[in-house]
């Protein structure tokens, strides 16, 4: 079954709703390290700028591409929920979210329509 | 309600049938204007709290930042990016959209009720034009190209009845003035309503940072803690003790108590703004019901949509809170 242009917002709001609730305890398992500690600025930001393109977009295209995008976007916020559950070390808790800011970015490419500036 | 469906119907196919008293269209344009300012309203606050969002955001960030660093020294502010920047800006003015189409709306009831007191021929139709222009603009960011949206006013369309009595040009006047303002409210509920996830997710979202900006200020020793609970020693009619603020500066007991009820403060806050959110579109609703109504039989349930109208009023906060 296809997703909806809602599921495809509620992904990308969520997505940075998590980052933002586990920021203390993901800034807390950088040890002090003053680049990882940007790093996960980076990802927040990053991570509000897409839920704030969501937000503007309609996300209703449709097709094979933005069903591929939707379902990478979810696995790699699956990923990032299981590293945060886990505890992993924060180097790759960093790549997990690297993941899901690239995934959640292009599922925005793919889903919003062409004539949208989003 | 059947009869008056037939009455309706009869109506709709007979040019002079209905009465459209000028009365009731003063009261429906009054009720309408006052729905579409508290709509605009509520629309401007979510825009303006989105405006405020990155000194908050940067205020927390880097305090939360700094205080984890192993060498403080390298304290830095944690910027918001210019990618980050540019999507609040046009996040923005895409929500100003939707607070100027409900502005004009007002502005048209507003002609309505000018049109319905003074016999003001012509003051509509420049108003309604802008209506239809700025709920087309607003309705075709969510769906581009989609086609539904509404008609611009054909020439007279609203002044004409060139040949008919005076009475009867102002009675034709009103409901064409009517009817052109139903299709921008039917299409901005519509739109909307879509759009009410979105809402209250942006709320949310600001809800949280609003609230880590409080926590961030009272745990860098930077406000006066007790105020913060002022609100709740008044609702119970107590009062607190002067070393309160003392208190909650050393008890992590308190503290933790303290920033609990804030966080409790900032969940109602996103619930009222949902409630409110809804309130409007079902005063949206009413409105178009009290249009068709006019139109058909000369008659629509104003009482009915100031209730809903109250309930939108009854859910803004008061002023002690709002300032929050």
């Amino acid at each position: 079954m296809s997703s909806t242009h809602e599921e495809r917002f509620a992904l990308a709001a969520q997505a940075y709703s998590d980052a933002w609730s586990a920021r203390k305890a993901d800034r807390k398992a950088c040890g002090g390290d003053a680049v990882k500690l940007k790093a996960i600025n980076a990802n927040l930001d990053g991570l509000h700028t897409q839920m704030l393109r969501a937000a503007k977009a309609w996300l209703a295209e449709t097709g094979p591409a933005v069903e591929a995008a939707f379902k990478a976007a979810k696995d790699a916020k699956a990923a990032v929920d299981k590293a945060r559950q886990d505890e992993v070390d924060i180097v790759t808790r960093l790549g997990a979210f690297a993941d899901l800011l690239d995934g959640v970015k292009t599922l925005i490419d793919k889903a919003k329509k062409a004539t949208e500036d989003a | 309600m059947r009869g008056w469906l037939i009455i309706a119907g009869v109506c709709a196919g007979l040019a002079g049938c209905a009465s459209v008293p000028r009365d009731q269209a003063a009261d429906l344009a009054k009720s309408g204007a006052e729905a579409s300012d508290l709509a605009a309203k509520e629309v401007r606050d979510l825009s303006g709290r989105l405006d405020r969002q990155e000194e908050l955001m940067a205020f927390t960030n880097t305090w939360e930042t700094c205080i984890e660093l192993a060498d403080p020294n390298q304290c830095e502010p944690a910027d918001q990016s210019d990618a980050n920047a540019q999507e609040v800006g046009k996040l923005i003015r895409a929500i100003n959209l939707r607070a100027d189409a409900l502005t004009a709306l007002a502005d048209a009831y507003r002609a309505l009720g000018q049109e319905a007191q003074y016999d003001a021929a012509g003051a509509m139709e420049a108003v309604v034009g802008r209506l239809t222009t700025s709920v087309n603009a607003y309705a075709d960011i969510l769906q581009p190209g989609s086609g539904a949206l509404i008609s611009a006013p054909l020439g007279s369309a609203i002044s004409q009845g060139a040949g008919l009595l005076a009475g009867d040009r102002q009675r034709t006047r009103l409901r064409n003035g009517s009817a052109r303002i139903r299709d921008a409210v039917v299409l901005l509920r519509r739109s909307l309503g879509a759009e009410m996830r979105l809402f209250n997710a942006l709320s949310g979202s600001f809800a949280n940072q609003e609230g880590a900006a409080v926590e961030a200020l009272y745990n860098a020793g930077l406000i006066s803690r007790s105020p913060l609970l002022q609100p709740m020693a008044a609702d119970l009619g107590v009062t607190l003790v002067p070393d309160a603020e003392q208190i909650l500066a050393s008890n992590p007991s308190a503290r933790g108590a303290t920033l609990a009820f804030l966080r409790g403060q900032a969940n109602d806050r996103v619930r009222l703004q949902a409630a409110r959110y809804d309130a409007i579109l079902n005063t949206l609703a009413k409105l178009e019901t009290a249009h068709t109504d006019f139109e058909t039989v000369g008659a629509a349930d104003i009482a009915d949509l100031n209730r809903a109208i109250a309930e939108i009023t009854a859910l803004i906060p008061a002023p002690k809170e709002a300032a929050r």
